[in-house]
């Protein structure tokens, strides 16, 4: 089996570094843009990715399946982070410090790509769906809960919530790509 | 989407998911060793020889990276490293002893700074805490993921105890937006992103309340003395009050963020430190230092950690406050602080992996 083929959960189970390395891959992009949105601040969400997949990178080995998708773990660690840069009123960089890595100084050009990927307002594109899509999009999307979690919430099957999901986003998709 | 930004730090975590390997790879050798591996015939004994050389060393990077119990019988640089806690977070130092927060315990631990034992252990709740020796009192502000900071406690250094929690509010009800606490002889100061709040330590009641516009920046840095409070913003400005009365006497444009060091006014940047001329502003000399986490004044020198330039370990570097020469530079051989401070003599330096590591010129 090569590495591409494993999961996020997979990648995250194994201790080598090209396996972290892949799961980094997967999961950037959708981290920096969780940033993005709820600061605000290009840079701010920069250094929050980074001191993110820093934490996960030291604790991976704390991972278990059984608790849930290696993207919500991820995600938790991200939530965490961003509570404590507002409380403090910047992002720490305790993680990254003790793995020897030192502050990566983003681009203007990264900081534009950064902005623009929290620029989607999505949170009020979702206002629009019908309100059983809206709230399992938001949840989903937005605040990064599982199908298995939102089903037990909602006291439904995990099916049903799928494709409450899978129908709003049908929907986002029109509405995004009917802009000019 | 951002690819650059991503890639670098792809390839950050590759370097430091492979430093982490070895370091595995290393402790796990090490305990083989130490379960009582043994070379079963004559033919195995000079591989074994070669092996055991081999990881002898091992096992002397291991220890760095582990720490070590035993106080060193050093007089100068580190003279000990210990592990009194699970993961601190700060360190200061008075009332004759060190006074360290155990985020992992959940306390703050009162250690005596000859035998390195802790003395107390005083309960107060989750958290991660900040501290602060001044008007006879140790404060400790207590941090909350999930809503405002507070409150602060006073622990009565006699007794080790909490004498008060006091509510982070004014006396008209106006909430203090705490970020952190700094204390001198006969002042306490709490300090949030949009200004700063004098306790009177005889009434427990924040007193003075001293807002400092700050639009989209925040103040991210203090400095108390005697003589007065300095403020650093991140839009430049260097702010110093009277640590009395809350008077804005000066402001000066520094960028940088403040440390008075036996009257000399430092401004410590990423990358270097400075002496400012508290007047005018101008920069009296510049000295480079790696780049720079944590800071703090002891035996009437700054003591920083620089300590990227050197690999991923801390190096504690003493300047002179007034000539801005380095002279101490300590390899600490394990990761960067959390925070550092002065204890008697010594530097103490709290790291988030429980340990301490004293560092004495």
């Amino acid at each position: 089996m090569t590495l591409t083929t494993l999961s996020d959960e997979e990648l995250l189970a194994r201790a080598d570094p090209a396996s972290f390395e892949l799961f980094y891959r997967h999961q950037a992009q959708r981290v920096l843009a969780y940033f993005a949105r709820r600061t605000h601040e290009p840079e701010l969400a920069a250094d929050l990715t980074a001191e993110t997949f820093a934490t996960a990178l030291a604790s991976r080995r704390r991972y278990r399946r059984a608790r849930g998708p290696a993207a919500a773990w991820l995600f938790g660690i991200a939530a965490k982070k961003l509570a404590d840069a507002r409380r403090k009123g910047y992002a720490e960089s305790r993680a990254r410090r003790r793995l020897g890595m030192e502050r990566l100084e983003p681009t203007d050009e990264d900081l534009r790509r950064i902005e623009q990927l929290g620029s989607l307002d999505v949170a009020s594109l979702v206002d629009v769906l019908p309100p059983d899509q809206g709230g399992v999009v938001r949840a989903h999307v937005i605040d990064e809960l599982g199908y298995r979690e939102l089903a037990d919430d909602l006291h439904t099957s995990e099916a049903v919530v799928r494709k409450r999901v899978s129908r709003g986003l049908a929907t986002l998709r029109d509405k995004i790509g009917s802009r000019p | 989407v951002s690819e650059d930004f991503v890639t670098r730090l792809q390839l950050q975590l590759r370097e430091a998911a492979e430093r982490e390997e070895q370091r595995g790879r290393l402790a796990r050798s090490v305990r083989s060793i130490a379960r009582g591996a043994r070379p079963v015939t004559l033919a195995h004994a000079a591989a074994f020889a070669l092996v055991a050389a081999v990881l002898a060393y091992a096992g002397y990077l291991a220890t760095a990276l582990r720490g070590d119990e035993r106080p060193a019988k050093r007089q100068s640089g580190v003279v000990a490293r210990f592990t009194p806690g699970e993961a601190l977070d700060d360190v200061v130092g008075g009332f004759g002893s060190a006074w360290v927060s155990d985020t992992g315990g959940n306390a703050v631990l009162r250690i005596d700074p000859r035998t390195h034992r802790v003395v107390a252990r005083i309960r107060v709740g989750g958290g991660d805490l900040g501290l602060a020796v001044g008007a006879g009192s140790l404060w400790a502000l207590q941090y909350n993921a999930s809503g405002p900071n507070g409150p602060l406690l006073r622990i009565d250094p006699r007794t080790n105890r909490v004498v008060a929690r006091i509510a982070l509010t004014m006396r008209s009800g106006v909430p203090v937006a705490a970020a952190g606490v700094v204390a001198s002889h006969d002042n306490v100061w709490v300090i949030g992103a949009g200004g700063a709040y004098r306790l009177d330590p005889a009434s427990g009641r924040f007193t003075v309340a001293v807002p400092v516009r700050v639009g989209a920046y925040i103040i991210d840095s203090a400095s108390l003395d005697g003589s007065a409070l300095w403020l650093g913003v991140t839009d430049g400005r260097l702010i110093r009050l009277d640590p009395r009365t809350g008077v804005r006497e000066r402001v000066l444009r520094v960028h940088v963020m403040p440390i008075t060091v036996s009257g000399a006014l430092l401004a410590v940047g990423q990358y270097e430190v400075r002496r400012i001329d508290p007047d005018s502003g101008r920069a009296l000399w510049r000295v480079p230092v790696g780049t720079i986490y944590r800071y703090n004044r002891a035996g009437g020198l700054l003591w920083v950690d620089g300590s990227a330039s050197h690999g991923p370990f801390a190096r504690l570097s003493a300047l002179d406050p007034r000539t801005g020469r380095v002279v101490a530079a300590y390899d600490t051989r394990d990761f960067q602080p959390e925070a550092l401070a002065a204890v008697g003599p010594e530097v103490w330096v709290a790291l988030n992996s429980g340990r301490v590591i004293v560092a004495r010129r």
